[in-house]
């Protein structure tokens, strides 16, 4: 098979992933809102809202308004976004290669830095070179990009600008390109038009406009690739053509770069794709912050004004753009790796898939109608078809069908229990979930007392090993003492920062300022009240007041149960999911795939903003909604690959043989080997989550206009920042780098800990 | 030509010390082939890796001495060690699949042995001396093979292109670690046999590493046995195979039922090299142990036939 053939496969596969997402925009915009909800006023006039309904399409049914929207948007029409006064497509096209240049130079960037830094860190393993590459490319991982951003700009575009004559924002000096002396843009991407012009001038302002965002953006992507690098080679190291070279007589420099690397490039290069989509994340928020003129700017004007049409054609935009990316490192791998089959074993049944989602596409674009049609037809055949199967299964052993059933029963009571207890956990009945755990522990514990009794010493053993490897990894270290020290300040909130006399919700920052002593300078430990009465305010205050070190301390509790209610029960959704789809396999795998391959297509702060800016609902329940929504398609995929692997063990393979129920084999053996890479991921999601947190606090969504939280105070902070006030962006940004580097540094340290292969 | 005296290995590793090597000494004689025998894990690979100095970071050698025709290698430069690998001790292993770069051509990959210990004045001669090694070790169609990648290959070819790599750089010696044990039986022979036809045409001598007491009697001139990190006899084979001294190889050739088959267990379990066992490291399972040999390890002793036991004489 040709390479342009395999490219061609590729592209007709990701039509039905981009089918799903269109079924998440769609369902976002019909199912979380009312969609002509923006266009009404107290003036409308009820048969005004019925013409708009019509206008719109609303009167119809549901399959019809869906075709409608395939049709409209492979024609072109992906709405009109009121914010702009412009249709969407058009803005789109205006904006895309703003967005494209900051984010190709910030990847060429990371990728060209992070590759080496991942090699030389590998080499250098466990000495001192080794540890500050970690650190700095878990630091990377941790920042808050807003954060960053804000940094940069404060010192090196205010503070000293004069000496680095860098801008403080947006794309080109206006002067210059607009009056002085306008180049012919071509291409919309400013360095390539400077240099196409031949103007040295132009291409120095674009590049010194285009230098701090795109380190900003850089960074992130660069720890990301760095630690897989690092990961990858590692693993590279110890292997036997490696040791070849080495017996060639191959200078070591060689034998890095020329064997080492170029394997250890293959894994990295399949997680690119990721890294990207973190740009992706990433520009929404640097933009915003430099006042960039790209698409990421644009959607947070639009989830600002609830410009419905703008943030799903944004949303669905940003999810070809990551399905795209991740098509040319399938490509990039399948050219690294000639071991990878072009022509590699795809089932019938992905074909169909594919091809059947080509046909509805062709025959949607000639007519809505005739979609529809077709669509129906589809389904009722995969109805019909599952029945079938069903039938077939059922006609093929009837005899013991029932007692079958009854050995299936506990499938759907899991998912019924872990329904429950989610949305209990949401519902705000965390304490009695959690209670309910412990006794259900107990119960099994007192149950299979004697296992248990029997396993205490190998588990001590086993416990007396961590304990020592945890004792020589100084970073896991650090990160556990951090982590503790922010557990302890959540615990301690109301004696470190005490409550009003009056107030009642110690949440709410409304409650607990004094409008009179806004931007206070901090004053630290000496704050005896002898400069006036606006002393006190240990780490200053923002513009509206707010006592920083007050948001930051209850802040913490914010982000504690945010990450632990999200982790938790994802990690429970996960669990249960990911377990019976990778223990099973075959066609329940297979669709469970699917759907992660949809939702994991969209990167993952553009749709937990876009859910929470399309339902408008500002509440914490409803950011956690969306954060599970983004968060357990990747953890699901985790558990399940795990799952797999351990489905094939012999001790597994040895159990099924002597007829141990499914049941059994899932919840004694297949379960507790999967528990290490689920809790390393959780431990690091702990982090990752509240940096999405405070992303979508920054851009003011989620949890209340006031309520405490690091991102929402940095944001507050961020708005005299060009007044010289520092210290009301900085502190609550260092608390969520802390946070987010604690439980990186931890969920690290335990991979090295509990992961047996690493016990050198 | 290459004698190892006292060898003494180590890994720290976080379980402990691993004693893999305790006092290793044999010689291999310029152009046999010599054998070097022992049960799995009894620190053969290690003996060749501290003999190229290619130890993984956990291992040291802890002392001893290794010369190659007078030079010894412990004290080599690391420039000189580079010479040494390939040009001068060429190693092949045992899963010739994964100790092939699996991106890169099979020609590339014995491409770089050309330029690094040849003296070739540009990219083509390097090209036709690749083919040149290729057609040596009987390799169908070498021009093929060389545009190659690993996997494309079968078994028997990869070891052949592991060889070729091996020969590319025109060593005097050549360490093949159990280079047919991934093979199947038919291909094995056909390895064997070119290992033969290589050293009777370029007068190669060959430290062959094995389990399989068939391949020793079938190719070898000279053979040590080893057991946990030790040498207990040295002998050559006819000798070994009529008069076993040592009791380990008495226990190892009375357990052979056939002539060609691999070791069979002797009583008792091969020792913890992290604990090793006090004394000589046999004197567990030894039907002829002693107290003597609970206390002090018995040292090699003897001239062409070399035995390690305070109970029998050489
Ligand atoms: N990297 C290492 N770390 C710790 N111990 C090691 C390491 N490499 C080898 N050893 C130990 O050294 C001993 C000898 O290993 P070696 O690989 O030389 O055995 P071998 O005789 O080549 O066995 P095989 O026939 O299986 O290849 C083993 O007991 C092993 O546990
Ligand atoms: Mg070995």
């Amino acid at each position: 098979m040709k390479l342009w053939q395999y490219v061609l496969r590729r592209l007709a596969f990701t039509v039905p992933v981009m089918l799903g997402v269109t079924l998440i925009t769609f369902s976002l915009s019909n199912l979380m809102g009312d969609p002509v909800a923006p266009y009404v006023t107290e003036k409308t006039t009820p048969e005004q809202v019925e013409e708009l309904r019509k206008l719109h399409n609303l009167d119809k049914p549901i399959p019809v308004r869906y075709f409608t929207y395939i049709s409209n948007l492979l024609h072109g029409e992906w709405g009109y976004s009121q914010q702009i006064n412009q249709p969407v497509s058009e803005a789109i096209g205006m904006k895309f290669a703003a967005t494209l240049e900051l984010a190709l130079l910030a990847f060429a960037v990371a990728v060209a830095t992070a590759l080496p830094l991942g090699i030389f860190s590998s080499v250098k393993h466990n000495r001192w070179e080794d540890h500050w590459i970690r650190l700095f490319a878990l630091f990377g991982s941790a920042v808050p990009i807003f954060w960053l951003a804000l940094i940069l700009k404060y010192f090196l575009a205010f503070q000293w600008g004069e000496i680095t004559h860098l801008p403080q924002g947006y794309r080109y000096d206006p002067f210059l390109w607009d009056l002085e002396d306008p180049i012919e843009q071509r291409t919309g991407l400013l360095l390539v038009d400077a240099l196409l012009a031949g103007s040295w001038i132009h291409f120095k302002d674009a590049l010194m406009h285009l230098l701090l965002p795109a380190t900003t953006l850089a960074y992130v992507s660069m720890a990301t690739t760095i630690r897989l690098m690092r990961g990858s080679m590692l693993d590279v190291l110890g292997e036997d053509y490696v040791r070849t070279a080495r017996a060639k007589g191959l200078p070591e420099r060689k034998v890095v770069v020329n064997h080492a690397a170029r394997n250890a490039m293959i894994p990295t290069v399949t997680l690119l794709g990721l890294a990207f989509g973190g740009l992706l994340n990433g520009s929404v928020l640097t933009e915003t912050i430099w006042q960039w003129p790209g698409l990421g700017a644009w959607a947070v004007d639009a989830m600002r004004n609830a410009d419905t049409a703008a943030i799903l054609g944004y949303t669905l935009f940003a999810g070809m753009l990551y399905v795209f990316a991740n098509l040319v490192v399938d490509v990039a791998y399948a050219w690294l790796d000639p071991r990878v089959e072009l022509s590699g074993d795809v089932g019938l049944a992905e074909w169909v898939i594919a091809g059947l989602g080509v046909l509805l596409l062709i025959v949607t674009w000639f007519s809505v109608d005739m979609g529809l049609g077709l669509g129906r037809l589809l389904l009722y055949g995969l109805l019909l078809g599952a029945l079938f199967g069903l039938g077939w299964k059922l006609r093929q052993d009837h005899r013991d069908f029932l007692a079958r059933l009854r050995e299936y029963l506990w499938v759907p009571l899991l998912a019924l229990g872990t329904v429950l207890f989610v949305v209990g956990i949401f519902k705000g009945y965390s304490t009695e979930m959690v209670l309910l755990f412990t006794i259900a522990c107990l119960v099994r514990l007192t149950l299979n007392w004697e296992d248990f009794v029997a396993e205490i010493p190998p588990r001590r053993a086993e416990l007396r090993r961590m304990a020592h490897q945890l004792r020589r990894n100084p970073l896991a270290l650090l990160g556990l003492f951090i982590a503790l020290a922010i557990l302890l300040v959540a615990l301690m909130a109301p004696f470190l920062a005490p409550l009003e006399p009056g107030q009642r919700d110690a949440d709410r920052m409304v409650e607990h300022f004094e409008f009179n002593h806004d931007l206070q300078p901090p004053c630290y430990w000496s704050c005896t009240g002898e400069r006036g009465e606006a002393d006190g305010y240990i780490l200053g205050s923002t513009s509206k007041g707010y006592d920083i070190w007050y948001g930051i301390v209850w802040g913490s509790r914010t982000s504690l149960d945010v990450a632990l209610k999200v982790v938790i029960s994802g990690t429970f959704i996960a669990v249960v999911l990911g377990v019976i789809s990778g223990y099973y396999g075959g066609r329940v795998d297979e669709i469970m795939m699917r759907v992660t391959d949809v939702f994991l297509a969209i990167p993952g702060l553009i749709l937990a903003l876009a859910i929470v800016a399309v339902t408008g609902n500002p509440s914490i329940e409803y950011l956690m909604y969306a954060l599970i929504i983004v968060w357990w398609p990747g953890f699901t995929r985790i558990v399940r690959a795990q799952a797999l692997t351990v489905r094939n063990l012999p001790y597994v393979e040895a159990a099924r043989a002597a007829g141990a129920s499914d049941f059994r084999i899932i919840f004694r053996h297949v379960l507790p080997n999967c528990l290490t890479p689920v809790i390393i991921a959780a431990t690091m999601d702990m982090g990752s989550i509240v940096l999405v947190l405070a992303g979508l606090g920054y851009l003011n969504f989620g949890g209340g206009a006031d309520v405490a939280e690091w991102g929402k105070l940095v944001g507050f902070g961020q708005a005299h920042l060009l007044a010289g006030n520092w210290w009301a962006f900085f502190f609550p940004g260092l608390a969520i780098a802390l946070w987010a580097l604690a439980f990186y540094l931890l969920g690290d340290g335990l991979r090295d800990i509990l992961d047996p292969r690493q016990r050198e | 030509m290459l004698r190892v005296e006292n060898l003494v290995t180590r890994f720290h590793t976080y379980d402990g010390v691993v004693r893999a090597l305790e006092g290793v000494s044999f010689e291999v004689r310029e152009g046999e082939i010599f054998g070097l025998v022992g049960e799995t894990g009894c620190g053969k690979s290690v003996t060749t890796y501290s003999t190229l100095r290619l130890l993984p970071s956990t291992g040291r050698v802890h002392s001893g001495r290794i010369t190659l025709s007078g030079e010894s290698l412990l004290d080599a430069s690391e420039s000189r060690m580079r010479e040494v690998r390939g040009g001068e001790i060429a190693m092949i292993f045992q899963d010739p699949l994964s100790a092939l770069n699996p991106v890169m051509r099979v020609g590339d990959q014995i491409a770089e042995s050309v330029w690094l210990h040849d003296d070739l004045p540009d990219a083509d001669a390097v090209a036709v001396r690749v083919e040149e090694v290729l057609g040596e070790v009987r390799m169908p169609d070498p021009a093929g093979a060389a545009r190659a990648f690993p996997h494309e290959l079968s078994g028997g070819m990869q070891q052949r292109v592991m060889i070729a790599m091996a020969l590319a750089g025109r060593p005097k010696m050549l360490i093949a670690d159990e280079p047919t044990t991934a093979l199947d039986v038919t291909i094995q022979s056909q390895v064997l046999q070119l290992l033969r036809q290589l050293k009777q045409e370029a007068g190669l001598t060959v430290l062959l590493i094995t389990h399989d007491l068939g391949v020793v009697a079938e190719l070898c001139d000279r053979v040590a046995v080893m057991y946990a990190g030790t040498i207990v006899e040295t002998a050559p084979v006819e000798e070994l195979f009529s008069d076993p001294k040592h009791p380990y190889t008495q226990g190892l050739l009375a357990a052979l039922p056939g002539a060609s088959e691999t070791l069979a267990p002797v009583p008792g379990r091969v020792p913890d090299l992290l604990a090793p066992p006090s004394g000589c490291r046999f004197h567990p399972r030894c039907p002829l142990a002693v107290d003597r040999c609970r206390a002090e390890a018995p040292e090699l002793r003897g001239d062409t036939r070399q035995v390690a036991c305070h109970e029998v004489e050489p």
